[in-house]
Parts: structure tokens; C-alpha cells; sequence
């Protein structure tokens, strides 16, 4: 890719981030939902730390999903409403490529803060010391794939007048793996058994879903569009 | 021969084809739906002995395995039709994919159902979290989303286009949940039990599954060719070809 | 001189029918095509297809040069500022290396938007918002601008501007497709005309 061709990326990057930091919400909101979760779960089951610990990897990647849903209504759908969407086929620049700056810049703003502030939410959690860097590493793995497939979905129900109520519908099925192999990871070293064939299989899982969910998405954009 | 082919296709595709080809075999398909249930149920409910460890309550799985398996060939069709879908943009697909959905998540249903019916007196639970029954209920989910998209479009065909790329997507992924369920599964031994276990059928058992298999497809492809033709028929009320075609089977006005 | 843009029998189907009946158009340099039509006759739907947007249904779309489109819809974001808006615009569209860009302050002051430069592109009135996303044909130049209705919402000294950009366009061998239903442009060049008809539509 050459300077001409990278500078529109960069230039698209760049303006959701400023647009996201000026609403400051945007990335806050994630932030309050992790840490409402993690603030209700023990009021709700009781504050033993073994039970805590077992739930902690779970509880927080759940949190993180949902959360990670949040911003994912308005990923397209300002684009798609100011008329900054169409102008995607009138140039040269693949498509592709615009779909991935956009979902590159949604996990910055939503899947970023959440994992920077996770250490806080696993010492609430009891989560051990040794554990955190392995559900840090899931996180790292299995929120692009999150924001790829929510992408996806928010494509996919851009046309239609209420879309986010599909959202949750569509991106439960697709997120299932993920969610298995992360949590499975944790849970896993804290039973004392090998993590490295989950982690591989993520790493396996964002790889096909880097290559085919772009595509994807691309082309539910396009049928919007028309 | 490929020219050919896709002429056909095309002729198919026109929506008066379609109507008389559905008109014609609607009642053959069913017809022998209802030789075959009738054959099937017989011989599962009377002919075949009791099983010498689940007593009679193992008859139900004359539905629900036949109904587990509809609930994913249906899939596979739709994968066909929303390809078709896409690539021709060929409207008789579009239609068929749609209305498959519910079909497929309706044989799902019944799997999971009957699923349940079962599990209580063998296993003392409605649910377990079995690969199996997981992986049927994501599909269910999937079948859901399906319909979800398709409906929340004002513009019919927008929503079969968009609603068949999810399909496109959800074939991928099925082989995926499948495995992550089961890997899953096999984590947490504790919840495991073994559905179908090393116990194998005894030969007599096999007939009536056959022809309750058969009745099952059968009635899949009715119920597929009518929903199509009258989801068809509603969205073109308004077009020629619909009062051509309903005086031609006799409803004329 | 190669056509910028060649159409021929292109048609747009929605619901299996066509929009407009099929187009036949070839675009040279320097020329300038205004289409007319009455309402819902598909002037709007026929030039988001020439410019990408729609699929080409039947018939078929050559398109050799760069090109920029300005919809009703221009992609202005309410709650970046003017310049941050054009900037960005700038950066996002290619301009074309032989035509003369200019800065974003300047193609502003020009759109008449000198005053106006950090305000909040949400709280400018109708016709600002159609200056600033006119001033992105100054910002990213293009060979072929594809205007649809641009003449809405400004006032008569907006329309002699953008005449202006259309005759300075033209002379330096740039082309153009415009509709419009209710001001024509009003330059020193030779229009020419596409009439568009609405396609067929079963009742």
C-alpha cells in the first residue's frame, strides 16, 4: 500500500476517533457496564472468593461482549445516514479496506478500555495474579473477532428501522466459539491443564475471521445501500 | 450444456413456472408424506418390541431424530438457495430461502422438544448442556437471526439478499460451534451424559426410522413449495401473472 | 479525445422493474449534462448508478476517470467543525495530481464560509451545509463531478458561485453531470441535455 493510498484510511481512522473522543461516552459506557457487572455479580451470588474465582474469566468476557455491543449500533449507521457510506463505491478504494479501518477503530474505542481497565475488575473478581496475563491474552485475541463479527451484524440490519434489537439475535450464534475457547483458556490453567491448543484455536478463529467477515460485511453494505 | 442448465434455471426462476411446477407437485409430495408417516408410525408405535432398557419412551425418538436431521438438511438447502440468491439474483431462490427458515427452525424446535421429552424420564432433566442439544439450540438462535433480518426489511427482497449473506455466514460457522460445543462439552466432564452412548440399534429398530426419515423429507419439500407459492403469490397479488395464474387453477375472479 | 464516462443502455432495476428507461450517454471532457425529468422519474437513482453507488442492472458502465458525487445526503458530520469536515474531505477523497487543489481555509473563504471556520457544521443553516459540501469539489478535485439537485437551498449569490466552479470546471477541460429540476445553470459553456423517463412499472 502506498502513502496515497493509506493516507484516506488514515484520514477515516482518525476522524472516528476524534468524533468518539468528543462524545466521551462512547468509550466510558463499555467501562461502566464491566464494572457494573463486576459490582453486581457478588451482591447477587454472595462475596466467596472461590466462587468469584471460578466465575471471574467468564463474567468478565461476557461483560466484555456486552459491552462490546453497545457502541456497535451507530458503527455504520451515522455513516449510512449522512451519506459518507455511498461515497465507499464512487472511489477506488477497496471496500474491504474502509470496512476494516471502521472496525479497527470500534475496537479501539470500545474493546481497548475495557481490556486496559480488566486487572481492576479480576482483583474484584479474586481472578489470580498468574491467570490475569492468559485472560489479558484471550481478550487481546477475541475482541477483534467481536468487533469483526458485530460489524458484521451491524451491517447486516443497517437498513432496517429497528436494528438493534436484531443485533444481540445475530452476533450470539456467530460469538459462541469465541466465548468457549476464552473462558475455556482460563479455566484451564487455574485447573492446572495446557492452554496452548485454546489459544491456537482462537488465533485460528481470528485469522478466518480477518479473511472472510470483511467480505462479508462489504457486501451486506452494499445490498443496504441499494 | 452449462448455457442450458442456466436457462433452465432462469425458467424456473419466472415466477408462473414456479407456480404451475408447484401446483403439480404439491399434492403427489403430500401425498406420499402421509403414506409414509402412516407406514413409519405404525411400525414405530406397534410393530417395533420395547427396548429392553428405555421400556417405550424410546419411540420418540421416531421424531426427533428424523426432525434433527430435517433441521439441518434444511440448512443445507438454504445454503444452495441463498448462493443462487446472491449470485443469480434469482427471485423463486430468494423466496424459497426465506421461507425455509421457519421450516427449518420449526424441525428444530421439534428436535429440541421431543429432545426434552425424552431427556426427563431417561435422564431425570428436561436440559442438559449435551453437545448435541447445544449446538441444536445455537442453530435455532441462527434460524431465528435468519427471520429476524428477513422481516425487519420493508423491502422483501433487500431483506432475502441480506438475510442470505447471514445464511452464507452461518454455514461457515456451523461446523465451528459444533466443534467449540463439543470441546466444550468433553471440558466440563461433570454435565456430560452420553446421548446416543455406545448402545447400538438393534436391525428391527431401523425400518420405521427409514420411512419416517423419507415421510419427514417429503413433507419438508411440501411445506417448502407451498409457503414459497403463497409467499409468491401475496407479494405479486397485484401483477398479471397471478390472475393468469389463479384462473388457471380455477379461482377465478 | 476519450470519453470520461460511457454509458450505454444503462438501467437500474428495483423489485425486478426498471427506474428509469434504459440511459445512453458518453461524456466527454469539458462538457456538462444536465438531466431533467419530473419527479420520480429516477434522476437521482440514475446518477448514483453512473457514479457506483447502484449496481448496473443491464447494459453497460465505462468509467475512466475520477470521480466525485455530492448527493442530498454529503456526508457532513454535524458535530465536527467546518474545517475539521473539509479537512477530513481533503484527506478521505483523491484528488486528482493535474488538477490545482486548494487548502481547506481558502476553498471556505471561497464557499463563504471564511467566518465560520470552527463552528460546528450542525449548526449551520441548510444552504451553508450545501456550500460546504460544494467546497470539497476545491478541496479534492475530481475530473468528472457528479451534482445531484445542487442548486437547493442556496440563494441566488450560492448560485452564481457555483456556476462559477462549473464554468472554471469546464474550462479546464473537467466534466460534469447535473441534475436539476428547478434552477438550471446558467454558464457560458454548451449544456447538454438528458431527459430522463421513468421506467416501465406494472400497477
Amino acid at each position: 500500500m502506498t502513502r496515497s493510498t493509506a493516507q484516506p484510511l488514515i484520514a477515516l481512522l482518525l476522524r472516528d476517533l476524534k468524533r468518539a473522543r468528543r462524545h466521551g461516552g462512547q468509550s466510558l459506557l463499555p467501562l461502566v457496564f464491566l464494572f457494573s457487572v463486576v459490582a453486581m455479580i457478588p451482591l447477587g451470588i454472595g462475596p466467596g472468593p472461590n466462587l468469584l474465582q471460578a466465575i471471574a474469566p467468564g463474567m468478565i468476557w461476557v461483560a466484555a461482549l456486552l459491552s462490546g455491543l453497545l457502541a456497535l449500533d451507530g458503527l455504520f449507521k451515522s455513516d449510512f445516514d449522512d451519506g459518507t457510506l455511498e461515497q465507499w463505491w464512487v472511489g477506488e478504494q477497496p471496500v474491504v479496506r474502509l470496512v476494516m479501518v471502521k472496525l479497527c477503530s470500534h475496537w479501539l474505542i470500545t474493546a481497548l478500555p475495557v481490556i486496559a481497565l480488566t486487572p481492576i475488575a479480576a482483583q474484584m473478581l479474586y481472578l489470580p495474579n498468574e491467570a490475569l496475563g492468559l485472560l489479558l491474552l484471550t481478550l487481546l485475541l477475541g475482541t477483534p473477532i467481536l468487533s469483526l463479527v458485530g460489524g458484521l451484524a451491524s451491517a447486516l440490519t443497517l437498513g432496517t428501522r429497528q436494528g438493534g434489537a436484531l443485533l444481540g439475535l445475530l452476533i450470539f450464534p456467530l460469538i459462541v466459539p469465541v466465548l468457549i475457547f476464552s473462558t475455556g483458556a482460563v479455566s484451564a490453567y487455574l485447573d492446572g491443564l495446557p492452554v496452548r491448543p485454546y489459544l491456537l484455536l482462537l488465533v485460528a478463529l481470528l485469522v478466518l475471521a480477518m479473511s472472510l467477515v470483511p467480505l462479508a460485511t462489504a457486501a451486506a453494505l452494499r445490498l443496504n445501500i441499494e | 450444456m452449462w448455457t442450458q442448465t442456466k436457462l433452465a434455471f432462469h425458467k424456473l426462476g419466472s415466477p408462473l413456472t414456479f407456480f404451475r411446477f408447484a401446483q403439480a407437485l404439491i399434492p403427489w409430495l403430500w401425498g406420499l408424506t402421509l403414506v409414509g408417516l402412516a407406514v413409519g408410525l405404525y411400525q414405530a408405535l406397534y410393530l417395533v418390541p420395547p427396548d429392553y432398557q428405555q421400556g417405550d419412551s424410546y419411540r420418540i425418538l421416531y421424531i426427533h431424530v428424523p426432525a434433527a436431521w430435517q433441521a439441518m438438511a434444511t440448512y443445507i438447502v438454504m445454503t444452495i438457495l441463498a448462493v443462487i440468491t446472491l449470485v443469480w439474483r434469482i427471485r423463486t431462490a430468494e423466496i424459497m430461502a426465506m421461507t425455509a427458515a421457519p421450516i427449518g427452525a420449526a424441525f428444530t424446535l421439534i428436535c429440541l422438544v421431543t429432545g426434552a421429552i425424552w431427556g426427563r424420564p431417561m435422564w431425570g432433566t428436561y436440559w442438559a448442556w449435551d453437545a448435541r442439544l447445544t449446538s441444536m439450540l445455537v442453530l435455532l438462535f441462527i434460524y431465528l437471526g435468519i427471520m429476524g433480518l428477513y422481516a425487519a426489511f420493508d423491502d422483501r427482497r433487500q431483506g432475502a439478499r441480506v438475510a442470505s449473506i447471514l445464511i452464507l455466514v452461518g454455514v461457515v460457522n456451523i461446523p465451528i460451534i459444533h466443534f467449540s460445543v463439543e470441546w466444550w462439552t468433553t471440558l466440563h466432564q461433570g454435565s456430560t451424559i452420553n446421548l446416543f452412548g455406545p448402545s447400538t440399534m438393534d436391525p428391527s429398530m431401523l425400518p420405521p426410522l427409514i420411512w419416517m426419515t423419507v415421510a419427514v423429507k417429503l413433507m419438508f419439500g411440501a411445506l417448502l413449495l407451498q409457503r414459497a407459492r403463497n409467499e409468491l403469490l401475496e407479494q405479486d397479488q397485484r401483477k398479471k401473472w397471478t390472475l393468469q395464474a389463479l384462473r388457471m387453477s380455477g379461482h377465478d375472479s | 479525445m476519450k470519453p470520461y464516462l460511457v454509458a450505454s443502455q444503462v438501467s437500474f432495476h428495483r423489485h425486478s422493474e426498471a427506474v428509469f428507461q434504459p440511459v445512453d450517454l458518453n461524456l466527454l471532457p469539458a462538457a456538462l449534462c444536465v438531466v431533467t425529468g419530473a419527479n420520480g422519474s429516477g434522476k437521482t437513482t440514475l446518477i448514483r448508478t453512473l457514479a457506483g453507488i447502484l449496481p448496473v442492472s443491464e447494459g453497460s458502465l465505462e468509467r475512466n476517470a475520477a470521480m466525485a458525487f455530492i448527493g442530498h445526503r454529503p456526508g457532513i458530520k454535524d458535530d465536527l467543525t467546518c474545517i475539521e469536515n473539509l479537512s477530513f474531505m481533503q484527506r478521505f477523497y483523491p484528488s486528482h495530481p493535474t488538477r490545482e487543489a486548494l487548502g481547506a481555509h481558502q476553498a471556505l473563504k471561497q464557499a463563504g464560509l471564511g467566518c465560520h471556520v470552527r463552528r460546528l457544521a450542525g449548526h449551520l443553516s441548510a444552504g451553508q451545509r450545501r456550500r460546504l459540501a460544494l467546497a470539497r469539489l476545491l478541496v479534492s478535485p475530481a475530473d468528472v463531478w457528479l451534482l445531484d439537485e445542487p442548486y437547493t437551498s442556496l440563494d441566488t449569490a450560492a448560485c452564481q458561485w457555483v456556476d462559477g466552479l462549473l464554468d472554471h470546471h469546464l474550462a479546464s477541460h473537467g466534466a460534469a453531470i447535473v441534475t436539476a429540476h428547478q434552477r438550471q445553470p446558467a454558464l457560458t459553456h454548451t449544456i447538454d441535455r438528458l431527459e430522463v423517463i421513468a421506467g416501465a412499472r406494472a400497477t
